[in-house]
């Protein structure tokens, strides 16, 4: 029991995090203690009273830019996950349900996607556009992320069409979209529920990497760029490296922990995390 | 009962149909690959050369780089150039190193052995962590120890790599001294050992899930009660018996991992300033080298693609059922 208790507190606290991030995200402006820009006399300050977390290089305060950051992040983790939901669900949909043709191609062009491991196509797709913008990411990532959502639906559909529900609906006259749309899809929403959180982690993830390499947002402070600079100025003040990464840590590691959690309530233990996208 | 000699004929020719299908599938995805790369890199717009002379870049120069790139010509002409380089193997001259003679091919082939160290060093650290780890889990299903285990594989998994790799460096090359700072270019076996635990944590934490999962499922199985009922010793019937059969799951996804860990090295390479593919693809993408870019690319999607294969066939050669299965339905 004790364990259950925890799982359930984890979970809740893991809940609590992804509610305070959305927050603040939203809040930046006017929770930041300075403007992302400014910069003071102090150059790679410590952590302290005028700069609660430091500053870094160039005397930007670390908390403001790590505040900034939150709306990169989830900006890009949101925003991905749900255009590659809108690409890959209706394709796993039609792959699934029509199977033939239909299903060659779209599983063939996933295939290919997925011989491009990680994140190493939106590598190339942000390369590519030579101007990494937040959108160029979000577009990157999505590009790669349908595949995935088109195959779990695609499973997903192939256990589902031959059920009853569906015979009978198809007896009663209702057309392909409507099967799809209204019958079948509804049975998967804990399915996609499941995967949407662990999917948000990921491209979250995978935003911070990108970043990391220099081909993330140019334009607003993100969590991976500033832990780039971070870690190159290690030695003389860990402080930027450590809270940044550190951001990243919790926000995916939170989104990880409600998918997992939601994942054993619905006992879905074919779905895992899809983080190694970003990992490095 | 033995399978009589017309049975094993017809599981030999499932098998090789098995085999053929599976190899025309590969080939299809190659030209998969070839087709993505080419349409990524070169039909969306933009203009190669503009972006790498740069806007101030007078008229003629800009002209000769196109030439000089191909960029001049239609894009089914551009495609059989690219084709063409692919199949004698040379996958273009590297614009930024023009002066050195090397083709992309060689560019690639020196690095990789260095990535596949790496990947190689990750995936056993990940077996050497997750192997014990989830054969435990799995004996003490649902005791503390298990919930606590599955909770550190969570971390293990959320856990950047380029967050631990820095704060590593700096405990154990830069305070503590004990493995040779990454910055120092010293190569060997201890300038791995960091460099593998970071790529091989986030597995390792899968890993320990799968090895946990496969476990219990071959716990349940007959024969696994069967040796428990002959008076087996418990160490015995783990070893003999359930790992046994536990790991052939697991090592098909260790296969198909190792492909994916490539992509991982990317970022790895970079924290740890090492060289290798990713480091590579990073260098092209620097100095706006599209022929590295594509090649390198190109590689990693091909090398992915060739393991996925030896894996599947492999897992044919190791598991017969599969094949017997087919010639049953």
């Amino acid at each position: 029991m004790g364990g259950r208790a925890a799982g359930k507190a984890v979970f809740v606290l893991a809940l609590g995090v992804v509610c305070a991030l959305v927050l603040t995200a939203l809040l930046a402006p006017w929770i930041a203690p300075y403007e992302p820009q400014s910069r003071g006399p102090l150059l790679l300050a410590e952590p302290g009273v005028s700069h609660l977390l430091g500053t870094d290089q160039q005397g930007r305060d670390i908390l403001t830019l790590l505040l900034f950051g939150s709306r990169v992040a989830l900006f890009v983790g949101f925003g991905a996950t749900l255009l590659s939901m809108a690409l890959g669900i209706p394709l796993g949909l039609l792959s699934g349900y029509k199977g033939g043709a239909v299903d060659a191609l779209v599983m063939g062009v996933s295939e290919v996607v997925f011989s491009f491991p990680g994140i190493l196509l939106a590598i190339l797709l942000v390369f590519i556009t030579q101007q990494p913008s937040v959108l160029n990411v979000v577009v990157a990532l999505s590009a790669t992320g349908w595949a995935g959502w088109a195959r779990l639906v695609r499973g997903q559909v192939l256990q589902e069409r031959n059920r009853d529900y569906v015979l009978m609906a198809r007896t009663a006259g209702a057309g392909t979209t409507r099967i799809l749309v209204h019958h079948i899809l509804p049975n998967l929403a804990s399915v996609l529920l499941v995967q949407f959180s662990f999917a948000v982690g990921a491209a979250l993830l995978a935003e911070s990497s990108l970043s990391f390499l220099g081909l993330g947002p140019q334009e607003l402070p993100s969590w991976g760029s500033l832990l780039s600079e971070g870690a190159a100025l290690f030695v003389c003040s860990p402080w930027m490296a450590t809270f940044s990464g550190l951001a990243i840590f919790v926000s995916v590691l939170s989104f990880n922990v409600i998918g997992d959690r939601l994942r054993d309530r619905f006992a879905q233990p074919e779905l895992v995390s899809t983080t190694d996208g970003g990992r490095g | 009962m033995r399978p009589s000699a017309g049975d094993r004929r017809r599981r030999l020719l499932v098998l090789g149909s098995m085999v053929f299908g599976r190899m025309i599938r590969t080939a299809l995805v190659l030209a998969g690959i070839l087709l993505l790369v080419f349409v990524v890199v070169r039909a969306v717009p933009g203009d190669p050369a503009l972006s790498i002379l740069g806007e101030q870049a007078p008229a003629d120069e800009l002209a000769r780089l196109r030439h000089e790139m191909g960029l001049d010509r239609s894009l089914l002409e551009q495609f059989g150039a690219y084709a063409a380089q692919v199949a004698d193997g040379s996958l273009g001259r590297p614009w930024s190193r023009r002066n050195a003679g090397l083709t992309v091919s060689e560019l690639v082939f020196e690095a990789m052995p260095f990535t596949f160290e790496l990947a190689l060093a990750a995936v056993l650290v990940a077996v050497l962590i997750a192997l014990p780890l989830g054969v435990m889990c799995a004996m003490r299903r649902n005791r503390p120890v298990d919930h606590a285990a599955l909770a550190v594989t969570l971390v293990g998994v959320a856990m950047p790599g380029f967050w631990i790799g820095p704060l590593l460096i700096h405990a154990f090359c830069v305070r503590l001294h004990l493995l040779p700072d990454p910055a120092s270019g010293v190569q060997g076996v201890e300038s791995l050992l960091l460099p593998a635990f970071v790529l091989g944590l986030a597995l390792s934490a899968k890993l320990t899930r799968m090895v946990r999962t496969s476990v219990l499922d071959v716990m349940e199985q007959p024969y696994v009660l069967a040796a428990r009922a002959r008076g087996i010793p418990e160490s015995r019937v783990i070893v003999r018996h359930v790992l046994r059969n536990a790991l052939i799951p697991v090592v098909t996804v260790l296969g198909l991992q190792f492909a994916a860990l490539l992509s991982g090295a990317i970022v790895t390479e970079k924290v740890f300033a090492r060289p290798g593919l990713g480091t590579l693809l990073l260098e092209g993408i620097a100095v706006r080298d599209y022929a590295i870019v594509q090649g390198t690319t190109l590689i990693i999607g091909f090398v992915y693609v060739a393991v996925n294969l030896v894996v599947d066939l492999l897992y044919l050669a190791i598991d017969p059922r599969l094949a017997r299965s087919r010639t049953a339905g």
